[in-house]
């Protein structure tokens, strides 16, 4: 059992590494895009700034642009911590979404605390000295587990009876909702199960950390354990990785307003000079991008 | 209860209307437009024009899209759209919005936030047609079926396969164009999934692939402009004429000297309006020639095709007319050797030539570009000329284009001017970045198809019509006369519609006009009123 | 491409009803579209505008 569930754990983190390394890097890897950007940049530190951004400021605009790291992580932090733009615009979803989210990063946190236990356990630390944050770290534990169930299956209800959303789902979404559920519940039920919780999981993590395969683990933890595991693997093979993506989406595309430079320009012209196959009677066939768009050129020497 | 769409409805029975249009079910307006026995009747298409054309989608045609001939007609339009669609999501030939669109299609959680920004599925009572997501959803699962590898087999799987046929492809056709892509459900996703963004995508399939676009867009649009100048069907002679009958119209009847420089070489400024201006509000041409000269600024416009019109229907539908225009602009402004192009009250020419086209214009075709409001704004504060804000002492409120706002960011500029120039001047609600589309933007606003104008001024304008009614709400009635500001050709001529349609300026005294025109009218060296009040 | 009936010819139209094929013009054509109109019996002064408005769209294609 003890093997079982530490090579588990092994594999589990190195495939979910390996598999959302390589999903960045597909992304990063794509031609750069036009500017497709939208109102409001937050790391636009002009001092015309309401929701604008350096355009605004166009003959007064320092040499050197000014960007705020502070304002986007501010921005970002409200978003993924308050669920911002749902509470505006979807309040009936707001709970139900905001709930399975926080559970999700108190689950995370509790993991975290295990890990500096186990550290500390490791380095001789004595364990009265623990207790605290192992009680943290149960707190932290049951309540994650009982938002996060309390958030996915309101969200399984939701999404099946609100007529607006029932049409848009899928077996996929549903599958997710039950397994992330499945997931909480055998939390609350193992951290009932189990005398001391944090405790055991700190132990299991020292286990982990020096590859001592002798651990006893009682079975509803166990259950939770390899349930946890195998959705951790199921993960980055949905869009649930959008919680990474997310990078993406926001400073690749909808914070992208950089104005032209020379690096970007090598790559633009590269890209132009690939070969373009679309079939409609205005394009030309077998031409490049960049004859395309000179196309329509009037001949400057004849004129 | 209004029943609910499927998505795999869009695939059902092709002769058949998905929607029925019901004036009941929209938004309701407030008084005195809240009766719809006092509105004219919505245009329908005749028998003769259901037989001719396609109408399956919800009684309005946007594209008078023909009737197939045959069977094989019908597959061979299907077997070019999946053709279109790998050609979409590959390197060569759609590196322009490649990963943005990829983005957009594998991350959305179908959470419908969207939906509730979207100002077209609001009005129209929140059919669910009309949501952002519907012909999103439908986009994804069509690409997840017929693109992906073993897509059949998994999507049936999974549920979510959508077939596609004749029924499916003409109407995402029209559907396609009942989105102005104002990106305000861009906006409030949390994830930042851009459902306008794949809206474009699908026209730019239809039209780079199958060479189907509107024709008010492309046979009309981009290629009349790459043609012979202009959209309007404006050669230059005939552009120039026109502008120096109105420099002479408005020297005379306002005694002072207007006249409009042409193809001035090294010129500060070349300023790029949207010649549709020059005939259907030229006020804001003339408008544009008093300020450069009061302010002593040396510039020009410039009398080579296209240099003359600004627009860019491109960004609506199509990568390759948007580059083609984009090209040609900057290379006029080069040849004119020019500091800088400036832009003219439009919309979407800002960010046609400003931002999207920054990544196109490589070498020394990357000529400085300057927005119209940061322009207007430098002006009226120069201190070069004298104003009177007590000459524009009527309710004025400003419409928010969303391509200049939302999309690039610029909002003080504009409203400096006004607080200063206009003492009643006062927002709408909500307004600035979070502002709502006037309805004609995304090129609806030209596009009259059959019977379209009538499906844009009571369902993609309405909204914006309630906004402007509520923020005049103080002062309602035809005896108080009120200025819409409006920065934009298209919203002007979506708004003059709109108006038009609900008897704006009869029952309210409602009228529209550009920034310019408000500036022009508070200037003292002016004696007579340069806003005349008639619509 | 709609067709109307004009004049006694079937001439192509586009969904507003606007001629598409301007060589096919004549007096007859403008009397057609004049009753459509409700406009009886074309004046002097109607002509006046006519040819003017057809000259220049000729010359300039708007």
């Amino acid at each position: 059992m003890g093997i079982f569930l530490i090579a588990l754990t092994y594999f589990t983190f190195v495939f979910l590494i390996l598999m959302v390394t390589a999903k960045l890097i597909k992304i990063a890897r794509m031609p750069e895009h036009l500017r497709w950007e939208l109102a409001p940049i937050p790391h636009e530190k002009s001092k015309n700034k309401y929701s604008g951004f350096y355009l605004e400021g166009y003959e007064k605009r320092h040499k050197k642009r000014r960007k705020s790291l502070v304002a986007v992580v501010i921005y970002m932090a409200k978003e993924m911590l308050l669920f911002k733009g749902v509470w505006k615009n979807n309040r009936t979803l707001w709970p139900f979404s905001f709930s399975m989210h926080i559970g999700i990063y108190l689950v995370i946190l509790s993991i975290l605390l295990y890990i500096v236990n186990a550290l500390l356990m490791i380095t001789g630390t004595p364990a009265s000295a623990l207790d605290a944050l192992e009680s943290i770290a149960a707190v932290i534990a049951l309540a994650g587990y009982i938002l996060g169930c309390f958030g996915a299956i309101g969200l399984i209800f939701k999404r099946s009876l609100d007529a607006g959303l029932r049409y848009f789902g899928s077996l996929a979404i549903y599958f997710r909702l039950i397994f992330l559920a499945a997931v909480f519940i055998s939390g609350i039920i193992a951290w009932f199960n189990v005398s001391n919780f944090a405790l055991t999981m700190s132990l299991f993590t020292r286990n982990l950390l020096t590859l001592n395969t002798a651990i006893t683990i009682a079975t509803p933890l166990a259950v939770h354990l390899v349930l946890l595991l195998l959705f951790l693997i199921y993960l980055p093979l949905t869009d649930m990785t959008h919680f990474i993506i997310k990078y993406f989406t926001y400073h690749a595309v909808r914070w992208n307003d950089e104005p032209l430079n020379t690096k970007m320009e090598a790559g633009l012209n590269e890209l132009q000079s690939q070969t373009s196959s679309w079939s409609a009677p205005h394009i030309p066939s077998g031409k490049t991008w960049a004859e395309i768009a000179a196309e329509k050129t009037p001949d400057e020497k004849a004129s | 209860m209004k029943k609910h769409l499927k998505l795999n409805d869009i695939s059902k029975d092709a002769s058949i209307q998905l929607n029925e249009f019901n004036l009941d079910e929209l938004m309701p307006l407030p008084p005195p437009y809240d009766k719809s026995e006092e509105l004219p009747v919505v245009k329908r298409l005749t028998t003769e024009q259901q037989a001719r054309l396609v109408s399956n989608l919800d009684g309005f045609s946007a594209l008078a899209l023909p009737q197939p001939k045959n069977k094989e007609e019908e597959s061979k339009y299907v077997r070019q759209f999946i053709s279109g669609l790998k050609k979409l999501l590959s390197k060569e030939n759609n590196w322009t919005f490649l990963q943005p669109l990829l983005l957009s299609l594998e991350y959305c959680a179908r959470c419908q936030t969207c939906s509730d920004a979207c100002h077209v599925y609001l009005a129209s009572g929140k059919n669910d047609l009309y949501r952002p997501t519907y012909r999103a959803e439908i986009f994804r699962r069509l690409i997840d079926k017929y693109v992906k590898r073993g897509g059949k087999l998994a999507t049936k799987l999974k549920g979510t396969d959508i077939e596609l046929n004749w029924a499916t492809l003409s109407r995402l056709y029209e559907l396609a164009y009942r989105c102005n892509l104002c990106r305000r459900c861009a906006q409030t996703c949390p994830i930042s999934v851009d459902n306008a963004l794949i809206t474009r995508e699908l026209r730019k399939l239809f039209s780079q692939e199958l060479g189907w676009a509107p024709k008010e867009l492309h046979e009309k649009g981009t290629v009349l402009q790459l043609d012979i100048g202009s959209p309007t069907g404006m050669r230059p002679a005939v552009a120039m004429d026109n502008v120096k009958f109105l420099d002479e119209d408005f020297t005379e009847s306002l005694g002072i000297k207007v006249e409009t420089p042409w193809d001035k070489e090294g010129a500060d400024i070349l300023l790029l309006h949207s010649a549709g201006d020059i005939l259907s509000f030229p006020e804001s041409i003339v408008a544009f020639t008093i300020l450069c000269n009061a302010a002593g600024i040396n510039w020009t416009l410039s009398s080579e095709a296209p240099g003359y019109d600004g627009v860019n229907y491109g960004l609506f539908y199509d990568d390759v007319q948007l580059a083609r225009i984009v090209t040609r602009h900057a290379q006029i402004a080069r040849k004119l050797k020019v500091k800088k192009i400036v832009m003219g009250e439009c919309g979407h020419e800002h960010k046609a030539l400003i931002t999207v086209a920054d990544r196109l214009l490589t070498g020394d075709l990357n000529i400085p570009r300057q927005d119209a409001m940061t322009f207007l704004e430098d002006i009226v504060f120069s201190g070069k000329i004298k104003f009177d804000p007590a000459k524009n002492d009527f309710p004025v409120t400003l419409h928010d284009p969303c391509n200049i706002v939302r999309n690039l960011g610029i909002v003080e500029p504009q409203r400096r001017v006004l607080r200063y120039l206009c003492p009643q001047f006062r927002e709408m609600t909500p307004h600035g970045v979070d502002n709502y589309c006037c309805g004609g933007g995304g090129g609806l606003s030209v596009i009259s198809g059959v019977n379209f104008t009538d499906w844009k001024t009571n369902v993609s304008g309405r909204i914006k019509f309630k906004q402007i009614l509520e923020a005049f709400a103080d002062r309602p009635g035809p005896g108080v006369k009120k200025y819409v500001a409006v920065p934009c050709l298209n919203c002007k001529l979506q708004l003059r519609d709109i108006f038009k349609y609900y008897g704006a300026w009869e029952k309210s005294g409602i009228r529209c006009g550009g920034i310019a025109e408000l500036i022009v009218n508070a200037m003292v060296e002016i004696k007579k009123p340069f806003i005349t009040w008639s619509e | 491409m709609a067709k109307m009936e004009l004049a006694g010819q079937m001439l192509e139209v586009d969904e507003h009803g606007f001629m598409q094929e301007t060589d096919k013009w004549n007096e007859d054509v403008a009397r057609a579209y004049a009753l459509k109109e409700d406009v009886k019996e074309l004046t002097s002064d109607h002509w006046k505008a006519l040819n003017y408005l057809r000259s220049y769209y000729l010359a300039n294609g708007i």
